[in-house]
C-alpha cells in the first residue's frame, strides 16, 4: 500500500530516495514526508467511512444500522467486563492451533507427494476436486463428527490451512528452476542436497505465501464453526447478539473481528520482509497462487 | 593429450505425434576432442541441437551411442552428473542461487563436498578478491549488475577446481562493453589456472577471438562440420578484432562455411 502510493504520487520523490545516500537528510526528510502524506489519506479515508456510517444508521435507523458511538459502547462493555478478551482468546486458540497443525501438515504432504511422480499424478484429481469444494460447507458435519466444543473449529481451520499451504508449496516445487537444479547435480550436489539447498528454498516465498493467504481462512472457519453451534468465541458473541436484535452487539463482535485481522496482517508483513529478505523489492508479495476464493 | 574427448556421440529422441512414433536423431556421430589446458570454442547455428549436447557434456543425458572421456576417464550409456566434478558448467544465466549471499554462493560447491568453513572462507576471499568483488560478499545477486553476476558465478566454479570449464554463450546477455571486458578476464583467468576450457557460442567473432581452435557443427544432426586451427598470436585485439588482418581472413573463411 505504501509502496504504490509512494510511486504513484511522486515519482520525483521516489528517484530521490533511491539516489540519496544512506542517511542522509534529504533522505530522512523525504521518507517522513512520504509517511506524513500516506497517513494523512489513511486518516481522510477513515473519516469518510465514519460519516457514512453515521449517515447511515441516522437515515435507516439503529435497528438496521448501529451507530458508531453506540457500537463503541457495546465494544467497551465486553471489554471491561472481560468477556472480549476471553472470547477472543477461544476464538484464536482454534483458529491457530488449526492453522499450525494443518499447515504443517500441508508442508509435509506437498513434498512427500512430489518425491513420487506417478502418485501425485493420481492424487491429482482428487486433489483437484477437493480444491474445489466450499470447505466451509463441512462446518455442519464437522460439529456433527466432533461436537460443538472446540475441536470441530480446530479441524475446520487445519482443513482449511492445509490445502492452502498444500496447494502453495506443491505448485512452489513444481516452479523450482530446473536450471538451478541442474548446476547444483553439475557441481556434485547428491538428489537429497538438491532437495535441501535448491529446492526447499526456492519454496519459501509459496511456503510463505500459502501461510499468508491460510492465516485469515482458519480465522473464518473458526468463526463460521462457532456461528453454527458453540457457546464461546467471537461467532458465538455475535450469533448471541443476533439472537437477541442486539445490532449493536453483532456490530461490536465484527470490530473486534477487523482489528484481530488488522493485528495479523502486521505480524504477517514484518515476519514476511525478514524471511525474504533476499529478493527484490519490486518482486516481494507476488507470489501468490492461492489466493482465490476457498470459502 | 586430450583431456576431453566426444568420440562417436549419437543422441535421438522418441517422438510421438499424432500416433506416429518416430526417431528423431538430433546429434550423429559428433567427434572432437580438447586438448588439456586449450580453448576450444564450438560454433553452431541455432537449433542445431546445442543443448542436447551440451546436457550430454554435463553428464546430465545419457548419449544414445558413442562415448565421452573426461581426464581419462570413459563414460557411457549412464547418468553422470558434473562426471564426479570433473566438468564445470557455466551456464547462459549467471543462475546464481538468489537466497544465497555472493559469499553463500561461491562456497556452495565446497559445503557440498564437506569443507570445513574456515578454508571455505580463506577459497571465497582469495576468488572474490581475484574478480575485484570482494567488497560484494555480503550482497544478494539481484543487488549485482550482470557483469558482476557473471564473475560471481565463475568463480563458483573455479572454487572446486575442475579440470574442464564447459561454457554455454555466457556473455551472450551482456551489453558489449562488459562482454569485451569479460573476455580479457576470462583469458588471463585461464592461462592462470591453466584450466581446459570449451565456449560454446553462436557469435563467429566471439569464437575466433578466443579460441585455440574453433569447431564448426553443421545443421540437423548436428556433427562436426569443420575444424580450424586459431594460430593468432597473444594477447589478441579484443576490442576491434576486425582491423587485424590475419583475424578478418580467418573470420570470413569459418564464416563462407558457416554460411553454406
Amino acid at each position: 500500500m505504501v509502496k504504490s502510493a509512494r510511486s504513484r504520487e511522486d515519482p520525483a520523490a521516489e528517484v530521490d530516495i533511491l539516489t540519496a545516500p544512506e542517511g542522509s537528510t534529504t533522505r530522512t526528510r523525504r521518507r517522513l514526508l512520504i509517511w506524513v502524506r500516506v497517513n494523512s489519506y489513511r486518516f481522510i479515508i477513515i473519516a469518510f467511512f465514519l460519516v457514512l456510517w453515521v449517515l447511515a444508521s441516522r437515515s435507516l435507523g439503529h435497528f438496521w444500522v448501529s451507530s458508531p458511538l453506540l457500537t463503541w459502547q457495546s465494544l467497551w462493555a465486553l471489554i471491561t467486563s472481560g468477556d472480549a478478551l476471553l472470547h477472543i482468546r477461544i476464538t484464536l486458540f482454534e483458529a491457530l492451533s488449526g492453522y499450525v497443525a494443518g499447515g504443517l501438515l500441508g508442508l509435509i504432504f506437498a513434498f512427500a507427494i512430489s518425491r513420487f511422480e506417478n502418485l501425485a499424478e493420481a492424487l491429482d484429481p482428487f486433489l483437484m476436486t477437493i480444491y474445489g469444494i466450499p470447505k466451509i460447507t463441512l462446518a455442519p458435519l464437522f460439529i456433527l463428527w466432533f461436537g460443538i466444543g472446540l475441536l470441530s473449529k480446530i479441524y475446520l481451520a487445519g482443513l482449511l490451512a492445509f490445502f492452502i499451504v498444500f496447494f502453495n508449496t506443491y505448485a512452489g516445487i513444481r516452479g523450482v528452476d530446473v536450471e538451478l537444479t541442474k548446476v547444483a547435480r553439475v557441481m556434485g550436489a547428491t538428489p537429497w542436497q538438491v532437495e535441501r539447498t535448491v529446492v526447499l528454498p526456492s519454496c519459501v516465498p509459496y511456503v510463505i505465501a500459502g501461510l499468508k493467504v491460510a492465516l485469515p481462512y482458519a480465522l473464518t472457519a473458526a468463526i463460521v464453526g462457532e456461528f453454527i453451534a458453540s457457546d464461546k468465541g467471537i461467532g458465538y458473541l455475535i450469533m448471541d447478539a443476533s439472537g437477541q436484535y442486539d445490532t449493536s452487539g453483532v456490530f461490536a463482535g465484527v470490530v473486534l473481528i477487523a482489528v484481530i485481522i488488522m493485528l495479523i496482517n502486521e505480524i504477517l508483513k514484518t515476519s514476511e520482509r525478514r524471511l525474504l529478505k533476499w529478493r527484490p523489492q519490486e518482486e516481494r508479495g507476488t507470489t501468490r497462487v492461492e489466493d482465490r476464493e476457498v470459502l | 593429450m586430450s583431456l576431453l574427448r566426444v568420440e562417436n556421440l549419437s543422441k535421438s529422441f522418441v517422438v510421438e505425434r499424432g500416433g506416429e512414433v518416430r526417431h528423431v536423431n538430433v546429434l550423429q556421430n559428433l567427434s572432437f576432442t580438447v586438448p588439456e589446458g586449450g580453448f576450444v570454442t564450438i560454433i553452431g547455428p541455432s537449433g542445431c541441437g546445442k543443448s542436447t549436447l551440451l546436457n550430454i557434456l554435463v553428464g546430465l543425458l545419457p548419449p544414445s551411442a558413442g562415448s565421452i572421456t573426461v581426464a581419462g576417464h570413459t563414460y557411457n550409456g549412464r547418468l553422470h552428473p558434473g562426471f564426479k566434478r570433473r566438468i564445470g558448467y557455466i551456464t547462459q544465466n549467471d543462475n546464481l542461487f538468489p537466497w544465497r549471499l555472493v559469499f553463500d554462493n561461491v562456497r556452495y560447491p565446497l559445503e557440498l563436498a564437506g569443507v570445513p568453513l574456515p578454508e571455505q572462507k580463506e577459497r571465497v576471499g582469495e576468488l572474490l578478491e581475484m574478480v575485484g568483488l570482494a567488497e560484494f560478499a555480503q550482497h544478494y545477486p539481484h543487488e549485482l549488475s550482470g557483469g558482476m553476476r557473471k564473475r560471481v558465478s565463475l568463480i563458483r566454479t573455479l572454487i572446486y577446481d575442475p579440470p574442464i570449464i564447459l561454457m554455454d554463450e555466457p556473455f551472450g546477455a551482456l551489453d558489449a562493453y562488459t562482454r569485451t571486458e569479460l573476455h580479457r578476464e576470462l583469458l588471463s583467468l585461464w592461462q592462470r589456472t591453466k584450466k581446459t576450457i570449451l565456449f560454446i557460442t553462436h557469435d563467429l567473432i566471439e569464437a575466433i577471438l578466443l579460441a585455440d581452435r574453433t569447431i564448426l557443427l553443421g545443421n540437423r544432426p548436428a556433427s562436426v562440420q569443420c575444424e580450424y586451427e586459431v594460430a593468432l598470436p597473444r594477447p589478441r585485439h579484443l576490442e576491434y578484432p576486425l582491423e587485424d588482418q590475419q583475424f578478418t581472413e580467418l573470420y570470413l573463411r569459418v564464416l563462407k562455411e558457416f554460411k553454406r
